[in-house]
């Protein structure tokens, strides 16, 4: 089977400062691939072309066949910090928003109603759904985005950092959650933590203008230095942890 | 009360009422849109700009709506235009609109021979010498909005909260884009004469701020805005009449002490 989505040799850059070069990935159905590396790395940048947001200088992004040509449908999680949070939208417009990537459309507005409403029950926010996003916390927020990415059911799921702004409790529900829809949909997921991320997920790409592909979920210290991912681990057994560095107190 | 039953008759006064119910509807739909957005600053630099159309049908002897529109769709254009394709930064090609479009208005005014005796009316409105045939303009400019926000309420709404994701999705979001500048160019110029090119943002922020008070979702903001520019406006209309002061400034006043009152009972009541 041909993957979802193949990219080869893409390069990209903003004002002739290439952002991203030569970055070849092949996402394929049930894929769970965790991408990590330094910010200003170019994370977002790959997610942004993979979505037709900017436009690659070089190289391809092919589509299987069986995908529409029109639109793209994968689910999107943003980075929320660039979102006006005192938009006057309420939680299940959010959520119905969603809609828009549907690759069917929905029968009606009532059918897609109630799978927003389900999606929210779902994640366990269903008694917010009047309020206003301004209202939310962090990770209610975040369930919400995570509800709209979802309304669609997307054949390709892309989470940019959905871990800000919540607390380590929802952390792990949202990657529980996030495993069991890998059972039918491809992941992509943006994370800055390489320790927590990397008991979830199948394969880990390190994206620092280059692409480096591991084809497991097992990254070690001597990986990250080969590829200049300037991120720190130590090991307890498997599971790599990120740590930081020694703060220097003035 | 006869006073006022006997004002009720005169032709004038309907049409000023009729004036107040148009520029309550489309102000308070369009006023959602521009706050919610944040695009309050781009609105203000495109009604400036149409002063320089205003100036210029002065000059050349046409009427002084039609310049207004014209320069008001090509600043807004030219704003959008400047910002997303030439790469100028927003605040900056908004000021280059604006000034430019004032800077034409006084040149082409001063040019103009004899004395230009409507001009305060421009800057400053009159809600009380609309024409018939602003009313029929500020009609079908209500219609068209109703309509449009009506067919496209979703995508415009969704646009306006998160762009991106509307891009992604495949929508067309630099053709709506234009489409609600071009709109907003329109329900500026169309209600300059009830409020002024000076006031005119007032009409199209103080109701929505008000109507924040009381909800944050983008419909009911949309109708309470429309109620409460109503309410403003008609209010400004009777005090300016009855005390004999500019109707423009009064219904600014009348708005800003709806909003004031309202903002501080809310205040207490905590």
């Amino acid at each position: 089977m041909k993957p979802l989505v193949d990219i080869q040799h893409l390069t990209v850059a903003y004002d002739g400062e290439p952002v991203l070069q030569e970055v070849n990935l092949q996402i394929a159905d049930r894929d769970f691939i965790g991408m990590i590396g330094p910010n200003g790395g170019g994370k977002t940048t790959l997610l942004k072309a993979i979505l037709g947001l900017v436009k690659p200088l070089a190289g391809s992004i092919v589509f299987r066949d069986d995908l529409p040509r029109t639109q793209r449908p994968f689910g999107y999680l943003p980075q929320v910090k660039h979102l006006d949070k005192k938009f006057p939208i309420t939680v299940t417009d959010v959520v119905r928003s969603g809609a828009l990537m549907c690759e069917k459309p929905f029968r009606n507005k009532r059918e897609e109603l109630e799978k927003a409403l389900s999606l929210l029950d779902e994640m366990g926010v269903a008694d917010i759904r009047h309020k206003a996003i301004g209202e939310l916390s962090g990770g209610q927020m975040q369930r919400v985005f995570l509800c709209r990415a979802l309304l669609s059911n997307p054949r390709l799921l892309i989470l940019d950092e959905p871990d800000t702004f919540v607390d380590n409790r929802f952390e792990g529900e949202l990657y529980e959650k996030l495993r069991q829809l890998n059972r039918e949909m491809a992941i992509l997921l943006v994370s800055h933590d390489v320790g927590t991320i990397s008991g979830y997920v199948k394969t880990i790409a390190c994206v620092n203008r280059f692409l480096h592909y591991h084809p497991s979920n097992i990254i070690t210290a001597r990986d990250l230095e080969i590829y200049n991912c300037p991120l720190q681990i130590i090991f307890h057994g498997e599971v790599p942890h990120t740590v930081l560095k020694t703060h220097h107190h003035e | 009360m006869s006073e006022l039953i006997e004002l009720l008759g005169y032709d004038f006064f309907q049409k000023a009422l009729l004036a107040a119910v148009f520029a309550s509807i489309s102000c308070g739909i369009a006023g959602t849109y521009i706050v919610s957005r944040r695009i309050v600053f781009i609105s203000g630099g495109i009604t400036h700009s149409s002063f320089g159309g205003i100036g210029l049908a002065f000059l050349l002897g046409f009427n002084p709506l039609v310049g207004a529109v014209l320069f008001a769709v090509l600043s807004a254009l030219g704003i959008q235009f400047f910002t997303s394709q030439a790469g100028i930064r927003e605040d900056s090609s908004i000021a280059i609109w604006w000034s430019l479009g004032m800077a034409l208005g006084v040149i082409f005014v001063f040019m103009t021979p004899g004395y230009t005796p409507n001009l305060m009316s421009y800057l400053f409105g009159n809600i009380l010498t609309v024409s018939r045939g602003e009313l029929w303009a500020m009609l079908l400019l209500n219609l068209l909005l109703l309509a449009i926000f009506y067919f496209f309420f979703r995508k415009i709404l969704y646009i306006a909260f998160d762009e991106e994701f509307a891009r992604a999705a495949g929508i067309r979001v630099n053709f709506f884009n234009y489409l609600m500048i071009t709109l907003i160019a329109l329900t500026v110029v169309l209600n300059i004469r009830v409020v002024g090119i000076i006031l005119i943002l007032s009409l199209l922020t103080i109701p929505q701020a008000t109507a924040n008070l009381f909800t944050r979702d983008f419909r009911k903001l949309m109708l309470l805005s429309v109620f409460f520019a109503f309410a403003g406006t008609l209010s400004g209309l009777f005090v300016s009449y009855f005390l004999n002061i500019p109707s423009g400034a009064t219904i600014i006043f009348t708005l800003i002490i709806i909003f004031g009152a309202l903002r501080g009972f809310q205040f207490l009541r905590r």
